[in-house]
């Protein structure tokens, strides 16, 4: 053979030649006193760069300062602010058209090509009512700085949470998800009074806004968002938050899994699945949980498919909430409260259990079935 | 149901420390395996689960990087320039982190896919592997990876050579 060049070395180095290939290259260096020099530099730079490699894995903690990297920073993006007002704009101007006829036209003159782009679009309109608020912070800059600390990071999560969960939803949710936006647009599924009041409110001067909106067409938005890019951006970028919910721990045993996950700063739930009710009891004892609490929870468990102990709304898909989780991730009261659910499409029962509120632990439970999908 | 745990088990450090590698930040590293492992849940079945598990988690970093990419080089560089004018009591302490630093620069010198594929054989990778999560042919790995370790090297002895020179001018 000729001489072999630097990379069939390195693979004959790194033992990835075939056998015939490797005996053929060592008959030839065997024999060759010009491949020797190529053959010791190539052994060098093997040995040199896996131990300068090695040496990476000296790297303190946080050493590059910025603090959740992510997570803060990317509602405020360009992209993200666009592709937010782009959903309200879509969605309100849909629920015009669903509320006052004469308005139809609304909808065809948008410059939407999301609203073409079949199953974006109703999902994320169905979504809209409830976070119109958000959107309205986020889409003009001048008023951020007033809003922007309290009010546009707290429910910025939650309209992307509710957006990404949309695409990977069967085609099943969307009807229900459209259904409850015809029937109140600006009511949430499960929400405290309080808030609801404040939507409604705020929906109108947004519905004002999108009026304006339209006379100003694709002028409104910033010269280098792409319709087609929206889409796919807003989704992409939401994929984040998942990253808020993290595994400390799995652990299984018959048909019970046990995970552990840090849903924020410091605060830890359980989450516990099993394939039959009947496990959940033995399963909550041996981890130790306060007896009353596990027969608590094997009780509630017993009874058949929806085990809603508390939405107010029964058979409700699974739909993101309302508040977003970032708002209540204040430890309102040291206890421990669980919230139990059946998924129909497995038949699999879970319970989630920390020292939230009910509400807290419904807003994570969305983030915790993208986990178990 | 406890593949997902078997997998966690089984490539979470290589994966944490691969990443650690690419990011030069654990914190970070962490997110981004944590985030595949979640991926690997929604997976039915996994055919080549190590090239998987890199692939994800090369293109979560590939993401997110490109976003942040100005920012965190930057801020990288301020923090390399804090750590070398840090005084180190113990001689060897200083001596691990300066190699650290130039290592850091040295790789960070890489082209991307030379660099991952190089990581990703410090893990353990076979080549078919490697290509499979760089989308890469299988025979190109060797070409990669020679030339990722020629640089690497060449990079970190230009670097100590510079280091040497600065150190000898600082003490006459």
């Amino acid at each position: 053979m000729q001489h072999p060049d630097e990379g069939m070395i390195h693979t004959w180095l790194d033992g990835e030649l075939l056998a015939e290939e490797a005996a053929a290259l060592e008959a030839h260096i065997a024999e060759c006193p010009e491949c020797a020099p190529a053959i010791a530099e190539a052994r060098g730079l093997v040995a040199a760069s896996s131990r300068i490699v090695s040496a990476l894995d000296v790297v303190p903690r946080g050493v590059i300062p910025i603090a959740k990297p992510v997570s803060r920073a990317w509602y405020a993006s360009t992209q993200f602010r666009a592709a937010a007002a782009l959903f309200l704009v879509a969605g309100t101007s849909m629920l015009l058209m669903r509320g006052n006829n004469s308005r139809s036209a609304a909808l065809n003159d948008k410059p939407l090509s999301v609203a073409a782009d079949s199953r974006e679009a109703p999902e994320a309109t169905a979504q809209i009512p409830p976070t119109v608020p958000a959107p309205a912070a986020a889409e003009s800059p001048a008023r951020e700085p007033a809003q922007a600390p309290v009010q546009a990071p707290l429910r910025m999560p939650v309209q992307t949470l509710k957006t990404t969960s949309m695409p990977a939803a069967t085609p099943g949710f969307v009807a229900p998800e459209a259904q409850s936006a015809k029937k109140s647009p600006t009511s949430p599924t499960n929400s405290s009074e309080p808030k609801r009041g404040i939507a409604d409110s705020r929906s109108d001067e947004a519905a004002d806004r999108v009026a304006e909106k339209r006379n100003l067409g694709r002028e409104s938005f910033n010269g280098d968002v792409h319709l087609d890019h929206v889409v796919v951006t807003g989704v992409a970028v939401a994929n984040e938050s998942d990253l808020d919910l993290k595994i400390i721990s799995i652990d299984s045993s018959g048909a019970t899994r046990r995970t552990v996950l840090e849903a924020s700063q410091g605060v830890r739930v359980t989450l516990v699945e099993d394939a039959a009710p009947g496990y959940a009891a033995k399963a909550m004892r041996s981890t130790g949980m306060p007896v009353a609490e596990a027969m608590r929870q094997s009780a509630a468990s017993a009874p058949a498919p929806r085990v809603a102990t508390t939405t107010s709304t029964p058979a409700t898909p699974p739909t993101a909430p309302v508040q977003p989780p970032a708002a209540n991730m204040v430890k309102s009261a040291h206890e421990t409260r669980t919230i139990k659910w059946v998924d129909a499409a497995s038949g699999r029962s879970y319970s989630l259990t920390g020292p939230l509120t009910v509400e807290q632990l419904e807003a994570l439970k969305p983030r915790v079935k993208k986990l178990e999908r | 149901m406890s593949d997902v745990e078997r997998l966690f088990r089984t490539y979470n450090t290589a994966l944490v420390r691969y990443l650690t590698r690419r990011l030069g930040d654990r914190d970070w590293a962490e997110e981004v395996a944590q985030e595949t492992f979640v991926r690997a849940l929604r997976q039915e079945t996994i055919t080549n689960e190590r090239a998987w598990l890199f692939a994800v988690a090369t293109n979560l970093v590939r993401d997110e990087a490109r976003k942040d990419a100005r920012r965190r080089r930057h801020l990288s560089l301020l923090a390399e320039q804090e750590r070398d004018n840090v005084v180190e009591p113990e001689a060897t302490t200083l001596e691990r982190a300066q190699e650290a630093g130039l290592a850091r620069k040295a790789i960070d010198a890489l082209a991307e896919r030379d660099r991952l594929a190089l990581l990703m054989r410090e893990e353990g990778l076979d080549y078919s592997e490697i290509a499979e999560a760089l989308d890469l042919s299988p025979g190109s790995v060797g070409t990669t990876l020679s030339r990722a370790r020629r640089r690497l090297v060449e990079s970190y002895e230009d670097l100590q050579r510079q280091r040497d020179t600065r150190e000898k001018n600082a003490a006459s």
